[in-house]
């Protein structure tokens, strides 16, 4: 984009620029006017002036430099006004104005005219944030095309003067200014036309994109770690066909990840519990119509927690309760919208917990919707037995009573009878009862032995295979019964329903559990990485005395409510691969990200300013006793030797400060020169020449003799032998004095 | 009272005076004859003071015999211009030993070597052989001709020249000659003002040539002193240092800069700041002598054809070279 002309010469280029930076001064500026509340006095003096000086460019050249130097020192009692106010918003947004009236009248170097953009765009970014209105995208516009031209002006003025642009002489600039019309009369329209194109299209091209690329869930997208983009990773809703858990078995990412901080041991298998099915028709499990129903309800959220378990706890911030031991849960975006858990516990911390709902009956915890991002949650004390607690359906009859009655639909069974469904042909029912018969043996046992018989009874006739076909529809139609009365082999899908099934026959609760099993233990930061491809189904039998047992009949797995064996932390054997470290990175993101304590942030602070406040209080003290001190030792009787004390160390003071004028170096330098490499003098001189060859430079007229004389001192003061340097200290006066 | 302490050790006013005067009468003297090539004259002054030898490089006709010429009459100094040819041989530089009839012995006869400014008229016209008579003399002013040193003259000086354009049936001068030369210089054209002057004046020959108050031998030679005592700071010798490193280092040259080079570059850079009347070195004067004390010392490694367009590379590198070395600040 280049604006140049070759009949402009290097002083109209430098007024070009002049001009282009008021107007951006005065977009940014004019801002503040979208701000209703906004003290408008700078504004309305900063626009004041710039079109004046803009008018009347004669006057604003004249202007003697000494009143811009007062402006400048102004601006610091004009914002200390706004200071003590005690608002910073309209503060900064004040000594913004006034600087940006400072610089865009006084901008001469390159880097104060990158000063005059930043303050200007800074204005105007921070105008457009407290107003939000569709006038800052205009705005903003003009001023990217104004801020362009004005930079690539200053570059060809700079190409132009040979590198001189910074040394360009105002006055000389202004002098052969002829008004702005005739100025922009002799400017060449080539390239301000082309660069205005190519500026217009470069909009046009960005307009297109906004209005026609489709919208994007940005959050879901720019995800910081997740660079695969996430599917779907359906698996876990209400209802589960048979197949559906396993058909994720292939996809190996990670779907949840869980800190065990302040826990010693840890479940050897552990079981991340999501959600319980409990009706049951042709081959599928889903979670009985009343008790979804009871998901959506009001009052399923955790604040009615108290009703259905006495001591557990809802919160957003985690207890003072240092000795129990914390699982934080990080599940990734899409995973489901019920949240795995590992057991019983006391307390479950959420930030927002007006999202969570409570499926009591299933001891399940659901958020109001799949999350589109990771979404994090902690445990305390939690229970490593394979029980939960069960809650009577009773409970849940009196508070939804209304809209259970409400609904006619006797076909199918209501929670808890859901419990208890079978398969709808006689066949199947015929010969489950008749399988249940055999585990039994006739004699009634209780639920914990029938699920060891059972799970024994499975894995006997039928082995685990992920490679699965069904047999042929005969008499009887239901799948699962046609799997259990083959030999095939089978996943856990078929395992679970079996049993389920066959606990049913033989008259006990029974539910499908959905969740993941296992996991890989990061060795890089601690944590269990639970991928999609652990997920697992399991089910829950019902003791009769209130708890829900897991029995996990899949081959392989623990014997149903064996003690649970542990295993410590340290021992755990884990993934230490450059994968898991990468995954490990995401963790720390996580840790960092996700604070579940605020207490702790408070506390800090709370010391840092105790500890601040006290140390303030001992400098006030000691501030005051001194001030005492001095003036209790004034006001005492004066006497010979406290006079001949006082004048000799006023005197002794004086001279100090005085002796300096002797000195070839201030005392700065003095300071300094231990410091730095060669010879002080020698770098003060080099310092002066370099000065003077700048200034040599700026002012192109014949130089005085005596000019002269100083730079030839100079050099001898660099560069010749000590001995016969001249007085450094004269040298010196005499070239400040010139330079 | 520090002043004459150490008065042994640095120039005495004297001196500066004294060389400045003789500067001064040299370059009016000279300036007399010589319109137009203040910058030719001012180098080979400064040559002169630093005591090197000149090479004079450009086309014939320019003035470079004039300008030996009037050197030598300037400088009230013998003179002997040897024109080298393709046949010339060693001893009729240097000189040779005849047999004296009456003495019954050898007897040295003085070639034209044994003078105080010696013009060598078209060195690369003569053989290597012939061109290599000149490595002693030129470095330590003495010729050794059958087992006998013989002193030439003090001062002593060689002005060589020769022509880059024609350069069938040449002899290029060997590095190590090359090496031998404090600077090489170009005349160039005068301007047009000059040229008139030159035109419109009635004797331009310089046969009649005859200076009032030509500058003495010992002047020189105490100039020569001077040079030497003329005050370098640690910084300039690192600058020159730099610069030397720089060449060694340009991966366009066969080789860099040798000592001899560097040594040659100070003391131009020293007799630049007596010239001027500055009894130390400023970086300017290192830039200034640079590229006429360096660029015939160096060789491209990717010879050129042509002498001048050579010529013109090898200052190129050598000014980028001194645009880059860090000055001393």
């Amino acid at each position: 984009m280049e604006r140049q002309s070759q009949r402009l010469s290097v002083h109209d280029l430098y007024r070009v620029k002049w001009l282009i930076g008021a107007f951006m001064a005065l977009i940014s500026v004019g801002a503040l006017y979208n701000l209703k509340t906004h003290n408008w006095i700078p504004a309305s003096v900063t626009v004041a002036a710039i079109t004046l000086c803009v008018l009347l460019p004669k006057l604003y050249a004249n202007a003697p430099a000494a009143l811009w130097k007062i402006f400048a020192f102004s601006i610091v009692p004009l914002v200390s006004i706004d200071i003590f106010a005690k608002e910073t918003v309209p503060a900064l947004l004040n000594l913004n104005t006034w600087l940006i009236l400072y610089r865009s009248l006084n901008h001469q170097k390159r880097r104060e005219e990158m000063q005059l953009v930043l303050l200007c765009l800074f204005l105007l970014v921070m105008t457009g944030m407290l107003t939000a209105s569709i006038l800052f995208g205009l705005q903003l516009l003009v001023f990217a095309g104004l801020a362009i031209s004005f930079l690539s002006i200053g570059t060809i003025l700079d190409s132009k003067s040979a590198g001189a642009s910074e040394s360009i002489d105002p006055s000389d600039a202004w002098k052969e200014h002829s008004g702005w019309l005739n100025l922009a009369g002799s400017m060449r329209y080539r390239n301000v036309v082309i660069g205005s194109a190519m500026f217009s299209v470069l909009i046009g091209i960005a307009g297109f994109s906004f209005l026609f690329i489709p919208r994007v869930d940005v959050e879901n997208k720019v995800n910081l770690f997740n660079m695969k983009g996430a599917a779907s990773q359906t698996g876990f809703s209400e209802s589960v066909q048979l197949g559906e858990v396993t058909s994720i078995k292939n996809d190996t990412r990670v779907a949840l990840r869980v800190d065990v901080a302040g826990e010693r041991v840890v479940p050897a298998m552990p079981y991340w519990r999501m959600l319980a099915l409990d009706a049951y028709s042709n081959g599928g499990f889903s979670i009985s119509p009343s008790l979804k129903e009871m998901l959506d309800d009001e009052d399923s959220t955790p604040y009615r927690a108290v009703r259905y378990w006495k001591d557990r706890w809802f919160a957003d911030a985690p207890s003072r309760d240092q000795t129990r031991d914390r699982w934080t849960f990080f599940v990734e975006p899409g995973v489901s919208k019920f949240l795995p858990i590992v057991g019983s516990f006391k307390q479950f911390t959420y930030t927002n917990l007006n999202d969570v709902r409570i499926a009591p009956q299933m001891h399940a915890f659901a958020l109001k919707e799949t999350p589109s991002k990771m979404v994090s949650y902690q445990l305390e004390d939690v229970d490593f037995s394979a029980r939960v607690p069960d809650v009577p359906a009773e409970r849940m009859r009196d508070l939804s009573v209304r809209r259970v009655t409400n609904r006619v639909d006797s076909d199918s069974p209501e929670y808890p009878k859901t419990l208890l469904e079978l398969p709808a042909d006689e066949a199947s029912r015929a010969y489950l009862s008749a399988v249940a018969r055999e585990i039994t043996g006739g004699a009634p046992i209780n639920a914990l032995e029938f699920a060891t018989r059972a799970a024994n009874y499975l894995s006997r006739t039928h082995s685990y295979s992920m490679n699965i076909t069904l047999p042929p529809v005969t008499d009887i139609q239901d799948p699962v019964v046609r799997w259990l009365r083959s030999d095939l082999d089978g996943h856990c899908e078929f395992f679970a329903s079996s049993f389920i099934l066959l606990a049913r026959a033989a008259g006990f609760e029974s539910r499908v559990v959905i969740g993941f099993k296992g996991g890989a233990w990061n060795a890089f930061e601690n944590y269990y990485m639970i991928r999609n491809s652990d997920a697992h189904a399991w089910c829950e039998i019902y003791d009769g005395v209130g708890n829900w047992i897991r029995v996990d009949p899949t081959p392989g797995s623990e014997l149903p409510a064996s003690p649970g064996s542990t295993v410590a932390l340290e021992s755990q054997i884990g993934e230490s691969d450059s994968l898991a470290y990468v995954d490990s990175l995401r963790m720390l993101w996580y840790r960092r990200i996700v604070n579940f304590d605020e207490q702790s942030q408070k506390e800090v602070a709370i010391q840092l300013k105790d500890f601040f406040l006290a140390y303030m209080q001992v400098a006030e003290e000691w501030a005051i006793r001194a001030v005492k001190q001095i003036y209790d030792w004034i006001v005492a009787p004066w006497s010979l030797a406290k006079l001949f004390y006082t004048s000799t160390s006023l005197f002794i003071a004086v001279s100090i400060l005085l002796f300096q004028r002797n000195l070839a170096l201030n005392y700065r330098e003095l300071l300094l020169a231990p410091f730095k490499r060669g010879d002080p003098i020698r770098r003060k001189a080099s310092k002066l020449l370099a000065k003077s060859e700048q200034k040599r430079r700026k002012r192109s007229k014949g130089t005085p003799e005596d000019r002269e004389a100083v730079i030839s001192e100079l050099k001898r003061l660099r560069f010749g032998r000590k001995e016969t340097w001249p007085n450094p200290r004269l040298v010196f006066k005499e070239a400040r004095r010139w330079l | 009272m520090k002043m004459e302490k150490t008065m042994s050790e640095f120039l005495p006013t004297e001196a500066m005076n004294a060389s400045r005067e003789v500067f001064d009468r040299l370059k009016t003297l000279i300036g007399s004859r010589i319109k137009g090539k203040e910058e030719a004259i001012d180098s080979i002054l400064i040559c002169l003071a630093a005591g090197g030898h000149v090479l004079i490089e450009d086309l014939p006709g320019v003035g470079k015999t004039t300008l030996a010429y009037c050197l030598a009459q300037a400088m009230d100094s013998d003179f002997k211009r040897i024109q080298f040819t393709s046949d010339l041989l060693p001893t009729d530089v240097t000189g040779v030993s005849v047999y004296d009839e009456r003495e019954k012995s050898f007897v040295f006869k003085r070639g034209p070597i044994f003078s105080n400014i010696v013009l060598a008229d078209e060195i690369n016209r003569a053989t290597p052989k012939t061109q290599s008579s000149l490595l002693e003399v030129m470095d330590h002013g003495r010729v050794t001709i059958d087992g006998e040193t013989y002193v030439v003259g003090e001062p002593f000086i060689v002005l060589a020249t020769q022509n880059p354009v024609d350069y069938e049936g040449t002899f290029p001068l060997p590095e190590s000659q090359m090496d031998r030369f404090l600077m090489r210089l170009q005349m160039g054209y005068p301007s047009v003002e000059s040229e008139l002057d030159i035109l419109s004046s009635e004797n331009s020959g310089y046969d009649d040539l005859q200076f009032e108050n030509p500058v003495s031998r010992e002047e020189i030679i105490s100039i020569r002193k001077t040079v030497s005592q003329v005050y370098l700071e640690k910084s300039i010798l690192e600058y020159i240092l730099g610069i030397i490193t720089a060449t060694r280092t340009e991966s366009e040259f066969k080789a860099g800069v040798s000592v001899r080079g560097s040594l040659a570059l100070k003391s131009a850079a020293q007799a630049r700041a007596l010239f001027l009347g500055r009894d130390f070195v400023v970086p300017e004067d290192v830039i200034e002598i640079s590229t006429s004390v360096l660029s015939h010392r160096l060789n491209l490694r990717r010879p050129s054809s042509d002498a001048i367009e050579e010529r013109r590379l090898v200052e190129g590198i050598v000014s980028r070279i001194l645009a880059v070395v860090p000055q001393p600040k």
